[in-house]
């Protein structure tokens, strides 16, 4: 398709424009409806929930969740796809440049033989939980780690998610389903806005 | 000028074979650094990134070594935040996860 065909239909492009004023009416309705959602309304932790980190995590959490990985099971293979992603991207130099990451960085991002029993034993032991450092680790495509605490630490303080001292020193994270209802709402709307079938909410 | 404010001048100099001081975050009022540590961040690039992107954090990272070192713990004011990092610039990184999930659930389709 030339990009004189784009413009050419008059009903083609309404249906465009369409989809491209529902992908920004998604994002707003999503910062919107979370800050409505938190129970803290400081300012300091209403602007983290406003990030792109927080949406990125929602994201991730919705992702959990839509995809049911549930089991211990689920959780090593999602360790393991995690692993050979990162692998794969410490031998391409150019996507790791683009993506604003450093082969160690990427390293510590990595399940090892300590990380990766830590990451399952404490998932069978309360299913959805997550220690904080493995948490980041799964995120670190899309944010740093430093990003990963704080952004972790507003979403508690919303109540969005659970954040419990271990014994071992580790912070452990549970989602209070908030974040991913949220967003599995806000993309419902949007695809039945896109669909020509929205709805009041 | 206080001899630390004349150190800050100091570390203006040594940092500038690096960068420029207009390079220095932290608005009208910069932090000061003695020579001792104008020295020590001169030999380290990341220190004299710190002190370009970062000053006053740099500066409350020196104070609270200084306090450890003298083994007294003092009731400093806390360092001020650091902003907050907008996320990674790519794109390919919220795809890439989403693929990751989607792989760890199976494959093609959700489980569910």
């Amino acid at each position: 398709m030339s990009h004189e065909d784009v413009f050419a239909d008059r009903a083609q492009l309404v249906a465009d424009l369409n989809v491209i004023e529902t992908f920004r009416w998604y994002r707003m309705i999503f910062t919107e409806r979370l800050a409505a959602a938190s129970k803290s309304q400081d300012e300091d932790i209403l602007e983290m929930l406003r990030l792109e980190a927080t949406y990125q995590l929602a994201e991730f959490y919705y992702g959990l969740k839509a995809h049911g990985i549930e089991s211990e099971k689920d959780v090593e293979k999602l360790a393991d796809a995690h692993n050979d992603y990162i692998e794969g991207l410490t031998n391409d130099a150019a996507k790791m440049r683009r993506l604003g990451l450093s082969k160690d960085r990427l390293l510590d991002a990595m399940f090892t033989a300590d990380t990766r029993p830590r990451l399952v034993e404490i998932w069978r032991q309360q299913p959805g939980a997550i220690d904080q450092s493995n948490l980041a680790r799964l995120l670190t495509v899309v944010m740093s780690a430093e990003t990963c605490r704080r952004v972790v630490v507003a979403c508690a303080a919303a109540g969005f998610l659970e954040r419990k001292d271990t014994i071992y020193g580790a912070k452990l994270i549970v989602s209070t389903g908030v974040l991913e209802r949220t967003l599995g709402l806000c993309l419902r709307l949007s695809r039945h806005r896109i669909a020509g079938v929205s709805r009041d909410a | 000028m206080t001899p630390r404010q004349a150190a800050g001048l100091l570390i203006a100099l040594a940092v500038s074979t690096t960068a420029a001081l207009a390079d220095v975050k932290g608005g009208p009022n910069p932090p000061t650094f003695t020579p001792e540590e104008t020295a020590l961040i001169k030999r380290d690039p990341r220190l004299v990134a710190a002190a370009q992107e970062h000053p006053w954090h740099l500066r409350c990272a020196l104070d609270a070594w200084d306090d450890i070192r003298r083994s007294a713990p003092g009731k400093r004011e806390p360092c001020p935040p650091l902003p907050p990092e907008p996320g990674r610039a790519s794109t390919e990184g919220p795809f890439d996860l989403l693929q990751i999930l989607r792989e760890a659930a199976g494959g093609g389709g959700t489980k569910r």
